[in-house]
């Protein structure tokens, strides 16, 4: 069942009259109940796709086209009012930086009680109770004394917990994990994705897990979307995406994970870099860096196809592209 | 803790303090003129003056003046002993003199500084908000209009238009010349309408450069991530700003108000003058012009105890706003 349909959503910036196409006609669908990934290298516009789920674009930025069906409604079309009555209400998020995202003058409790206290009809007692039993949720320690303690004197892995129960206060629908471990310790990474999936499960809620590691999306997720430059390149069931990957870039992605077992020490790095928003080279964004590029793909941009159900490429060659992992 | 830290620096600020005293005890001493020279009349007997000055110990080697001052050598009776000597111009103790300027020069302070906070920091955050736009431009100019004008200028300009031309408010003092047969809100009221231009002058150009901190601190505050976290929440912007930005936009401005406070009381002393404010501006001017040595070293203790203790307590809001910040 589709809980949040993305439909052909464009998102620019614009500053002194260059515009950055950070978003450019994305489209995918968000099931109930999965974990859905969305994958790409740094700057591909995996943010800027997720704040424009909760319209969180700031300025200069903009939301140019498209549409985002929640129940049965399209929240860019929602006056203010209602669109602050699903945020951090119905779809609530979390972010990559747990050392600044929090606010440094109020405590952890009142942060997380602030949530409960803006959506639902509680007294600030019972909220303090709920936000202690989320703290114990989320497997921190001692919660009642995090509820008073400051943000600065918590570890990160600890702040990125203060966060998930934020986010989980109201018992949203849908959360929204921009890179939620990518700057934590590595043991710390497993454990609070750990905690994502078993929260998932429990309160059967769908996730839109954004991160740019294929070895988090084999753990979490049920499909993936690739994205590239604005675009999305390839969008399949997380099998599918590993075992028959149809887009250059997806196997290069896949190339560049780090084998335990591998001999070789090198990683297959994807040549070159992702090009800057404002200015991508014309036909498929991909070209130049891609190793099947002819001269349509410099022309021409490929729209997304489904090859097979439930599995799309946008690739002019998508027939070529044969995938092996080599063990 | 928080007393512990005080008191040391308290302690720390009496050397301080003593230093500052040492260094006007011979500065004004090594400035040309010399406290007899207003008595002085051609047609008096040049010994005359001679004589008041051997009264006034001012014959003595400096160094035999210095211990006197510190009351270390006879008659000890110096600071050592608590004694900061009579006025030589008002022939009364000198902190009876300076007592009762300082609440006046307080007042005027104190209500400079509440129209600096408050309309700096309004107009701070109505720049930072239309940032870039008409509103943020005639704020930018508006605020450099009245952080380049001399205070005297702005000073004669509000008389003008507003004494001798209007009418509405009294051009000097404190009080009218009928305050004794005033009631208590008449002459709260009173004393009020002769506030408003003094304290408008001296908050004005301080409040003009909170509106450039504020407005730049505002904008380097609503870019942060856990403002971003706080719409996420689905909080108004009227609380995204007011709770999670201002809080933290403030900070810095309590630092800059603790160190502007020396500015506020140097500007205090022209408006005073102007306004004959009979604050310790006023004092200190008149004491220079007498060289009146007791009194000027009085003054400068006041100001000097009223900057560190202004500057302390700075220091204090700040560790109590800031969790981050531990006082040690
Ligand atoms: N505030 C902004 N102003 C201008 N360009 C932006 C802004 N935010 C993001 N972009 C651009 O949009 C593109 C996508 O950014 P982002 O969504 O943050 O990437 P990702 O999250 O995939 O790493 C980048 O090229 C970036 O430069
Ligand atoms: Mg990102």
């Amino acid at each position: 069942m589709n809980l949040l349909e993305i439909k052909n959503l464009k998102t620019y910036f614009e500053k002194n009259r260059v515009i950055s196409k950070a978003v450019d006609g994305v489209s995918f669908v968000l099931h109930k109940g999965e974990i859905l990934g969305l994958i790409g290298e740094s700057g591909c516009g995996k943010s800027v796709t997720a704040l424009s789920i909760l319209r969180l674009i700031a300025e200069p930025g903009k939301i140019a086209e498209g549409e985002i069906i929640f129940e049965d409604g399209d929240l860019l079309t929602l006056n203010t009012e209602k669109m602050r009555a699903i945020r951090g209400n119905q779809i609530a998020m979390i972010f990559q930086e747990p050392m600044t995202s929090l606010n440094p003058v109020f405590t952890c409790g009142n942060q997380v009680a602030e949530a409960l206290l803006e959506h639902k009809k509680i007294t600030a007692g019972e909220a303090q109770s709920q936000v202690i039993g989320l703290f114990r949720e989320v497997g921190l320690p001692d919660p009642e004394q995090i509820f008073s303690a400051y943000p600065h004197e918590l570890s990160g892995g600890m702040r990125q917990r203060v966060m998930i129960a934020m986010a989980l206060a109201c018992g949203p629908s849908i959360l929204i994990a921009d890179e939620p471990t990518t700057a934590l310790d590595v043991t710390v990474q497993a454990q609070i994705l750990e905690l994502i999936k078993r929260l998932q499960k429990e309160r059967a809620m769908s996730v839109i897990l954004i991160t740019h590691d294929f070895g988090v999306v084999a753990e979490m997720c049920d499909r993936v979307v690739v994205m590239y430059a604005s675009k999305v390149v390839e969008f399949a069931d997380v099998k599918t995406i590993f075992k028959n990957p149809r887009h250059p870039y997806t196997t290069g992605l896949l190339n560049s994970i780090p084998k335990i077992d591998s001999v070789q020490q090198t990683l297959n790095t994807i040549p070159g870099i992702v090009p800057d928003a404002s200015h991508y080279p014309s036909g498929c964004h991909f070209h130049l860096r891609c190793f099947l590029a002819n001269d349509r793909c410099k022309n021409e941009k490929p729209d997304l196809i489904e090859i097979e159900p439930g599995h799309t490429v946008a690739c002019w060659e998508w027939e070529k592209v044969v995938h092996t992992r080599e063990r | 803790m928080m007393i512990v830290y005080i008191l040391k620096r308290l302690a720390g600020a009496v050397p301080l303090t003593f230093g500052l005293l040492t260094l006007t005890f011979f500065l004004i001493r090594l400035a040309p003129g010399d406290p007899t020279a207003m008595y002085i009349d051609p047609n008096i007997d040049p010994d005359a003056a001679d004589r008041m000055r051997e009264n006034l110990g001012l014959n003595d080697p400096l160094m035999v003046q210095y211990g006197k001052w510190l009351g270390i050598i006879p008659p000890f009776e110096g600071v050592w002993q608590g004694e900061f000597g009579i006025s030589f111009s008002k022939h009364r103790p000198v902190f009876d003199i300076v007592l009762e300027s300082t609440g006046n020069t307080l007042l005027l302070t104190g209500g400079a500084l509440c129209v600096d906070l408050v309309v700096g920091v309004l107009i701070g955050i109505v720049a930072a908000l239309n940032r870039e736009k008409k509103m943020d431009h005639i704020i930018t100019v508006g605020s450099l209009f009245f952080y380049s004008m001399p205070h005297f200028w702005l000073a004669l300009m509000l008389i003008l238009i507003f004494s001798l031309g209007l009418g509405w408010l009294p051009a000097s003092q404190m009080h009218s010349v009928n305050v004794d047969q005033l009631s208590t809100p008449a002459y709260i009221g009173d004393m009020i309408s002769h506030m408003i231009m003094p304290v408008f002058v001296l908050g004005i150009a301080s409040a003009a450069s909170t509106v450039r901190y504020m407005r730049s601190s505002m904008l380097e505050v609503i870019k942060q991530d856990y403002i971003r976290t706080a719409r996420a929440k689905g909080l108004s912007e009227r609380k995204v700003i007011y709770r999670h930005a201002l809080r933290n936009a403030l900070l810095p401005l309590i630092t800059i108000i603790g160190l502007s406070f020396p500015f506020l009381l140097s500007g205090a002393v022209i408006t005073e003058v102007i306004f004959a404010w009979p604050g310790m501006g006023r004092v200190t001017v008149d004491a220079i012009f007498a060289r009146d040595y007791p009194l000027i070293i009085a003054n400068t203790l006041v100001a000097g105890v009223m900057v560190i203790v202004g500057n302390l307590l700075a220091d204090v809001l700040y560790a109590l706003a800031d969790p981050r910040i531990k006082l040690r």
